[in-house]
């Protein structure tokens, strides 16, 4: 089972908190509400083509609405496989980090 | 109205096209733009559009490289499969433009050798040679006074190769070397050409009468180091030669190659004592540097006059450019044996046929094959495969395919580099092409190929209804059959020519290698005497004649196959007082007898004769000199001989290469000393060969008592004598390389174009192999429906020989004129050709189609 890299990690759970199922647009917003950071969009397909070509997430055809100036929207799910990933990220972060308390990370070097 | 985001934002973002496809981007920018515009205002609306498409734009050429390569890595993958699935194709494929492209590289290889003669020296568009119209040579006063009398010549340098009719022996260090290529020069030869000099000066070089200038491999040779300044050499007992300088070796593409050089100072000891102002002896190469821009023909006006004022009969004189000499100048006395530019138009013909076949098959192969190849097409595009990506697949392949032939091609010239080396006779190396025009060539040719190759798969194959297309039936437009009959008839005239050419060259060659030459060259061995040696040649001759293996022996001052010395003459009962050139050949009294020639009329030397006044001529001078030739008296013009009687007539016997005929000759009894004639004494040629006729039953004995005999006479060269038959057959070197070559490269030609007419048959009946299985069904037999296939053939084959027969004819026609003995061009060349082309075409085409008629009828039919 692969581990996900920050980018696709950050994707996943911004997917998760919509409720495992957003569109380009919300995703992007909700990205940059949990992050503070704003997202080129092209970054982001980039990383959505990856993690569907993965099998992590499923893209298919929402509806037509008329803001979108009448094209059909790309709506994104969390697949079975992706949620696995995800846990299984969370699981090694949370190894990672078990026992270690901010002294541990020391005065970051020589510096002052 | 609603607002809009730029125009060329929106664009750039509809290129995204894979995101389009997967993510409806342009949707998703859109939504976004209408809530910041609600929110924000349209300004910062588009300010934001903008900025996402560019940046998108730039994330997406990530993207879509990284996946390109994905792509790429696929096409390659299926290229792959594709080409190991379908072994016989690919291997015929690839090797077929492996190996055209390979004979291609050697072609190029060969012309850019012949074409670089003699352009490494730094003024060769400058330099010109003055030659007669059928000789070399000119006087060796016409150089000097033509520098000082007419105005345009920068310098001027004369040459003559001193070792011309045999080695001169020269002793350096108490060890005595052969050397076979001293030349003589003018000190402005190092003005005029361009050496590497590794030691010395050129200025001073050969200013000193007895200085010498040795190439590396010579100083080498004599002083076992490249550094031999300073170094004396001996020539006979009273001449000391010192080196002056070292030159590097000269190259490969030079028309002319010594070992050595002296300066023109010692004049007095190798040439004839009024030679330096005779304007009547010929025998000096003179080479001009002109000045820029100075006109050759009114230097060569002046030159005629100059020597014609000196002249009883007016001389024809020549002007030639340095860079012509190798390929275009094929006079009596050249240095080596040069090229020529119709050989060399051959080969490029050749070369050019060979890339079109290996193109046209590549080609042809590659659509042929694309049948196979539909319902890979028709998965595609049910798939999702757009039309441009299957193109680009099919070129892509084609190209890939081309690319390693290429690769294949160069390695094969490269192996097939030494052989073909030694079958052309010339130092090839890669080192003369130019690359800055090879590869770019050659990439083109790649490239041309494979889009040409991949472009009817491509662009046909790829649009087949995907439907039909899986039921395995492609549409093949019609239009395209009489281009494949045309390219199908193009391979068979090729193989015809190539084949029928190489059958006359062929047995040109035979014919001249067995033709009766009028005298006998079996068993018989020469010894070729140094100057040292030919005091000595009675007593070698009565040495030799010891053994009872030899039967005859003779000397002679040429060998009859390559006499060189015309000298005028005249006899009685003439009209006019001009003298007819008449070959000479000075012998001795037993030379008919050696060399079994012939006598037709009157008889032979005798001990009776003196010598210089008695004469035996050839059939045809007898012609000239009319019915009564017996008892004619002879008379040459410059006083060589006393006018003598002639006594016999020989019958007409080949003195020069096949490539001339027969000419009046005369043959001139001597002995060995100087002869007294008119208060003067004449140095006469002395015997430079002697011949034996060795016993048939003992010819081991034979060898060893001339080698012997060698040995006891000529200790510092006792490998002197040769076979005489070889010796004629070396005339023909140049012929029987350019027959090489012909038949390697006809070889290579006949079986590219039996590879495409293989590969053409499978085609053919792969489109008709339902046809066939119905035929079968329907209760054809097997023969009947073999014949179906080979009418058509046999039709093209038919309209091929039509086409090649008048072509081979023209062809082989002006190649025999170069030849004064050749073969008539009769019917049976025309009728072998014919029959082996036939056999050729059957065995290529009969492999496919054999196997489909003789195939179940069901296999073909099962789908239906």
């Amino acid at each position: 089972m692969s581990v996900l890299t920050r980018n696709e990690e950050t994707i996943m759970i911004a997917l998760c908190h919509l409720g495992g199922e957003a569109h380009g647009p919300a995703l992007h917003e909700k990205m940059t509400e949990l992050t503070g950071k704003s997202l080129v969009y092209g970054t982001l397909y980039n990383s959505l083509e990856y993690l569907i070509r993965k099998g992590l997430v499923r893209s298919r055809k929402g509806d037509p609405s008329p803001e979108r100036g009448g094209k059909r929207k790309s709506i994104y799910t969390v697949t079975p496989e992706g949620r696995e990933a995800l846990l299984e990220t969370r699981k090694l972060q949370d190894r990672l980090w078990k026992g270690m308390s901010e002294a541990d990370l020391g005065s970051g070097g020589t510096s002052e | 109205m609603t607002p809009r985001p730029p125009f060329w934002a929106r664009w750039l973002v509809s290129r995204l096209s894979l995101y389009e496809s997967n993510h409806s981007v342009l949707g998703d920018f859109e939504e976004t733009f209408h809530r910041i515009a609600a929110q924000n205002g349209l300004f910062r609306a588009r300010l934001w559009y903008s900025a996402q498409a560019l940046r998108s734009f730039c994330s997406y050429l990530r993207l879509v490289l990284a996946s390109g390569f994905d792509l790429l890595a696929n096409y390659i993958k299926v290229a792959i499969r594709s080409l190991r699935r379908h072994r016989m194709y690919s291997v015929i494929n690839i090797s077929g433009l492996a190996i055209g492209l390979a004979a291609v590289f050697l072609i190029v290889l060969y012309i850019s050798h012949e074409l670089s003669f003699d352009r490494h020296h730094e003024n060769a568009r400058r330099i010109h040679r003055i030659v007669l119209e059928d000789f070399v040579g000119t006087p060796y006063i016409l150089g000097g006074t033509l520098k000082e009398q007419v105005p345009g010549i920068e310098e001027v340098v004369r040459l003559k190769h001193l070792t011309d009719d045999g080695p001169i022996l020269l002793k350096a260090r108490s060890r005595i070397f052969m050397e076979k290529a001293l030349f003589m020069a003018d000190f402005s030869l190092f003005e005029v050409f361009s050496f590497r000099f590794l030691h010395g000066n050129p200025e001073t070089a050969l200013l000193d009468p007895n200085s010498i200038v040795l190439t590396e491999s010579a100083a080498r040779r004599y002083f076992g180091r490249g550094d031999a300044l300073g170094e004396i050499l001996h020539q006979g007992d009273d001449l000391s030669l010192q080196v002056t300088a070292v030159v590097a070796d000269l190259p490969s593409t030079s028309h002319f190659h010594f070992n050595a050089v002296v300066s023109t100072s010692l004049f007095d000891r190798f040439a004839g004592g009024d030679e330096r102002t005779s304007w009547t002896s010929f025998n000096y190469l003179t080479y001009l540097l002109l000045v820029s821009h100075s006109s050759p023909s009114e230097i060569l006006e002046k030159a005629t006059v100059l020597v014609n004022s000196h002249q009883k009969k007016p001389r024809i004189l020549r002007m030639q450019r340095l860079l012509d000499i190798h390929l275009h100048s094929r006079l009596r006395g050249e240095l080596e044996a040069n090229g020529s530019i119709s050989y060399l138009r051959i080969f490029t013909a050749v070369g050019v046929i060979i890339l079109l076949l290996a193109c046209i098959n590549f080609m042809n192969l590659g659509s042929a094959h694309s049948i196979n190849r539909s319902s890979e097409v028709g998965m595609r595009k049910v798939l999702g495969a757009q039309r441009t990506q299957v193109v680009r697949q099919f070129i892509g392949e084609a190209i890939l395919i081309a690319s390693l032939s290429a690769l294949l091609a160069v390695i094969l010239a490269h192996l097939a580099l030494p052989f073909f080396r030694q079958l052309s006779g010339r130092e090839l190396s890669w080192g003369n092409v130019s690359w800055g025009l090879m590869v770019p060539v050659l990439f083109i040719i790649i490239l041309f190929t494979g889009v040409a190759s991949g472009s009817y798969p491509a662009f046909v194959a790829s649009s087949f209804q995907p439907v039909r297309a899986l039921q395995g039936i492609p549409k093949v437009r019609s239009q395209r059959i009489p281009f494949r009959n045309l390219s199908v008839g193009l391979q068979f005239v090729i193989s015809v020519l190539f084949i029928g050419c190489t059958l006359f060259v062929l047995n040109q060659m035979h014919y001249l290698s067995t033709r009766k030459l009028g005298i006998d060259q079996e068993r018989i061995i020469t010894l070729r005497l140094p100057d040292e040696a030919l005091g000595d040649s009675n007593a070698i001759k009565t040495e030799l004649l010891r053994h009872s293996a030899i039967l005859k022996a003779t000397g002679s001052s040429f060998l009859p196959s390559v006499a060189q010395n015309r000298i005028g003459s005249t006899w009685e009962g003439r009209e006019t007082e001009e003298d007819i050139p008449l070959w000479r050949i000075t012998v001795d009294e037993d030379f008919i007898a050696t060399f079994g020639i012939e006598l037709l009329e009157g008889e032979e030397f005798q001990a009776k004769h003196t010598p210089g006044s008695a004469y035996i001529v050839n059939k045809a001078a007898a012609k000239l000199i009319g019915p009564q030739a017996v008892g004619t008296t002879l008379s040459m013009s410059s006083g060589v001989s006393r006018p003598g009687k002639i006594i016999g007539v020989v019958r007409d016997f080949n003195f020069r290469s096949l490539h001339h005929a027969i000419e009046p000759m005369v043959l001139f009894l001597d002995a060995n000393r100087t002869l007294e004639f008119g208060g003067r004494e004449y140095k006469r040629t002395p015997f430079r060969y002697i011949s034996v006729k060795v016993a048939g039953n003992d010819l081991k004995g034979g060898i060893q008592h001339v080698s012997r005999v060698c040995r006891q006479f000529i200790p510092y060269a006792p490998d002197s004598w040769f076979f005489f038959d070889e010796e004629f057959g070396r005339m023909y070197s140049t012929e029987q390389k350019t027959a090489g070559l012909m038949l390697a490269l006809s070889l290579i030609a006949v079986a590219l174009a039996s590879m495409g007419l293989l590969g053409l048959s499978i085609y053919a009946v792969e489109k008709r192999r339902k046809e066939i299985g119905i035929r079968r069904v329907l209760g054809a037999s097997v023969p009947s429906v073999l014949f179906l296939f080979f009418r058509d053939f046999l039709m093209i084959h038919g309209g091929a020989m039509l086409v090649g027969f008048p072509l081979i004819y023209w062809a082989v026609n002006r190649w025999l004129a170069g030849f004064a003995y050749r073969i008539a061009i009769g019917p049976w060349v025309f009728v072998l050709t014919a029959i082996l082309t036939a056999a050729l075409f059957f065995i290529a085409g009969s492999a496919s189609v054999v196997r489909a008629v003789a195939a179940n009828p069901v296999d073909s039919l099962r789908y239906e």
